[in-house]
């Protein structure tokens, strides 16, 4: 079992994109104003995967109850916001004693966060789920331009609906309007499934390396754009622009239907493909590429991840890894995720479950355990991931 | 010929060449610097995989009258943006040229009544098979490569052959099909047949006319007379649209694709017709500065002073360079010296 700790003094050290939290920490501010202060900045990073940029081709009457949906809803959230900080305060004070200002803004702005990951998974209505479907079977549109891939949420449902039969379009945005209010409440009927596994990325790319390699192919082609760039130019997912990794998670999503998948389970794990989490929106807000490069030499521990240590992230992962004939692990895969995060209470922190997931997956390919070298690698380990100071060492 | 005549005569022609080709090989065109909205939009859906959304662009590009203002046909410019993504340049071609034949094959299994769909997979096969020979001169084809060029003309042509009860109602098999026959020993007779029972389905794809006068070129085994012949039948065919029209273009077509700036020396090219039908096309579809360009520059190889310092004043500072032939700097640059010289 590896365990990786983080000093928890770590913790303390601000100053990235937090600067309004920062400055309500540093200066000596009324409650009332921080909280005010805390509220905004929120309200700015929230208002991001809500745009309807101009260049994304819309209708002019669908964008026009789009943005008033939005609207609505932003102010909705504006208004809930001090009563979360406040919830926060709360709870942080009856743990500790004294809150932290930028503690209970990370704890919050968590929230906000995972109701963002937990409105992209949960499905609507049976005629909505219906209409997405056709939508993603029928047309790649859904996965054409609609914004900074980190902030499209908003962007690309409606771009979904555009791509509908006008019949259907007002149906699905009331269905819109009901998800959304969903949002800040108890949602007991909410059951998620669980990631899948693999992801439909990491499984379109395997059936890539087998068309590669001239091995068994799946039913469907490439599309030209995918084909050109994975096949033709040898791109990794990774180096694929954000409209392609959209297009190559509905390829896959195709593939599972033509393969026998049901449309709840193909729709489910396009939307886990393509969910915009917390790592995906600020990861690099936190680590820059290169700093993020430099942790994935090979036999280096890996490092706590920033934003873990800004969001206070903990928990397991469990990976489980399938060798070569020579015992070299060649395909690896997080099969369990544990995660805990301060702010997010009675759901899962779906926003923040693949926190580790990239680390997972960069152990589970290094191997071995340093202490014993030789010894075969274990198919299923977990990981440990806590910014709690090991006992016996000061903080 | 009947239309039922002339589809059997290729299908014998097809299937029974001995794959011999012509002598020599082709230099590609020179694409255009700005792409239409019509190639743009055929292009991305193409590139996207949305097969619906380029059969629907297609049923529409090749309704009667859809012509641009210069007087080009929209279908062309849309087949135009499927050949930039058949054509697509790639570190490793055969992955990708293998994965569009499955991907059109797909489709046409799909869309089984779609003549479309059978024409673009055919297309993949044709641009498979091309993509081996390259559009070079024979000696500069890698030897193995003839073997695998013939196979995918022959499957290309099967294919068609196969289906053409579907696919022929779409004048696009016709021009796919005349590629295929480029790579194949057929005569001219048959070559034209193939194009006559596209334009009855489509009498406004021009560019059956085109790609039959490109095989008439001596590079691809013909001759400047059968070129003349041919320009000048095309010409009669579509006088009623271009009036002498079309004589204009599809020299300005054989001086692009192998005369140059030798185009008066080298073909029966006629000024005096030439001039005719950049009048008449003018009158027509005034809105091309392109066609200005080559205007002058026409008037320019063919000594016309007057009409190249006319239509020169024309053009003022929009200088299309592609329509000035290779060293387009120096064309320019030469033709008015000449001119304003005494």
């Amino acid at each position: 079992m590896a365990d990786f700790r983080v000093r928890l003094g770590q913790l303390f050290v601000f100053g990235l994109f937090v600067g309004a939290a920062c400055q309500a920490g540093a200066a000596p501010t009324k409650a009332d104003d921080s909280a005010m202060e805390m509220a905004a900045k929120i309200r700015t990073e929230l208002a991001l995967p809500f745009r309807l940029p101009d260049e994304v081709h819309l209708d002019a009457d669908l964008r026009a109850e789009a943005k008033s949906i939005a609207s609505a809803h932003l102010a909705r959230i504006q208004q809930l916001l001090p009563g979360w900080i406040e919830e926060e305060r709360r709870v942080q004070r009856a743990r500790d004693g004294k809150p932290s200002d930028g503690y209970v803004f990370f704890a919050v702005f968590a929230r906000v966060l995972n109701e963002l990951a937990l409105w992209q998974l949960e499905p609507g209505d049976a005629a909505y789920e219906k209409a997405t479907l056709d939508v993603l079977k029928a047309t790649p549109a859904a996965c054409q331009y609609s914004g900074d891939s980190r902030f499209n949420d908003f962007a690309s449902r409606i771009m979904r609906i555009q791509a509908m039969p006008p019949g259907q379009r007002q149906a699905a945005l009331a269905a819109e309007r009901r998800l959304l209010e969903h949002w800040g409440k108890p949602r007991p009927a909410l059951q998620l499934q669980p990631w899948p596994n693999p992801l439909p990325q990491d499984a379109a790319m395997a059936a890539v390396e087998k068309i590669q390699a001239g091995g068994e192919r799946p039913p469907l082609a490439l599309p030209p754009d995918l084909a050109s760039e994975l096949l033709g130019n040898g791109v990794k997912y990774k180096d694929l622009p954000g409209e392609s990794r959209c297009e190559l998670k509905r390829w896959w999503m195709l593939v599972s239907l033509a393969q026998g998948t049901s449309p709840e389970a193909a729709l489910n794990a396009f939307r886990y493909a393509t969910l915009i989490g917390a790592m995906d929106r600020y990861g690099r807000a936190f680590e820059s590429e290169a700093e993020e490069t430099s942790k994935e030499e090979a036999g280096s521990a890996p490092r706590y991840p920033r934003l873990a240590q800004r969001f206070d992230v903990s928990g397991t992962t469990t990976v489980s890894r399938r060798f070569d004939a020579a015992g070299k692990p060649v395909e690896v895969n997080v099969v369990e995720r544990k995660i805990t995060v301060p702010g997010i209470r009675g759901v899962r922190p779906v926003a923040f479950e693949n926190t580790f997931d990239a680390l997972s997956l960069h152990q589970g390919f290094q191997g071995g355990d340093a202490a014993k070298p030789g010894a075969p690698l274990p198919p299923v380990f977990q990981m440990v991931w806590t910014l709690d100071p090991p006992k016996g060492e000061k903080p | 010929m009947s239309s039922q005549a002339s589809i059997a005569g290729w299908r014998r022609v097809v299937l029974s060449v001995t794959l011999a080709l012509a002598a020599s090989g082709g230099v590609a065109r020179a694409a255009e610097p700005v792409l239409s909205p019509i190639t743009v939009a055929s292009r991305d859906a193409f590139w996207a995989g949305d097969f619906d959304e380029i059969e629907r662009q297609n049923a529409y590009f090749r309704q009667p009258g859809r012509i641009e203002p210069s007087g080009i046909s929209q279908i062309y410019l849309f087949r135009k943006g499927l050949n930039i993504v058949l054509k697509n340049k790639v570190e490793n071609a055969e992955p990708y040229l293998k994965e569009l034949d499955l991907l059109t094959l797909q489709w046409a299994n799909e869309h089984p009544k779609s003549a479309f769909a059978h024409a673009l997979h055919a297309d993949a096969l044709l641009t498979h098979a091309w993509s081996y020979r390259g559009g070079g001169y024979v000696k500069d084809v890698p030897p193995q490569a003839w073997k695998d060029f013939h196979a995918y003309l022959r499957r290309a042509a099967e294919y068609l052959n196969a289906h053409a009860d579907v696919a022929l109602t779409d004048s696009y098999a016709h021009a796919v099909l005349i590629q295929v026959a480029k790579g194949m020993e057929v005569s001219r007779e048959q070559m034209k047949a193939i194009a006559n029972d596209g334009l009855k389905r489509n009498p406004e794809d021009f560019g059956l006319y085109f790609a039959v006068q490109e095989t008439l070129l001596p590079k691809w085994g013909g001759d400047a007379r059968a070129v003349d012949d041919y320009i000048k039948y095309a010409t009669e065919q579509t006088r009623e649209r271009f009036g002498q029209g079309m004589y204009t273009r599809m020299y300005l077509n054989a001086a692009d694709d192998q005369f140059g700036h030798m185009l008066f020396e080298n073909s029966y090219a006629d000024w005096d017709k030439m001039k005719q039908g950049f009048e008449d096309l003018m009158a027509r579809y005034p809105d091309s500065p392109s066609r200005l360009n080559s205007y002058a520059y026409m008037a320019c190889l063919a000594k016309d002073k007057d009409t190249f310092l006319k239509q020169f004043a024309k053009i003022g500072k929009r200088i299309d360079r592609e329509r000035w032939g290779t060293n387009p700097e120096r064309s320019v640059e030469g033709c008015r010296r000449w001119a304003t010289s005494l």
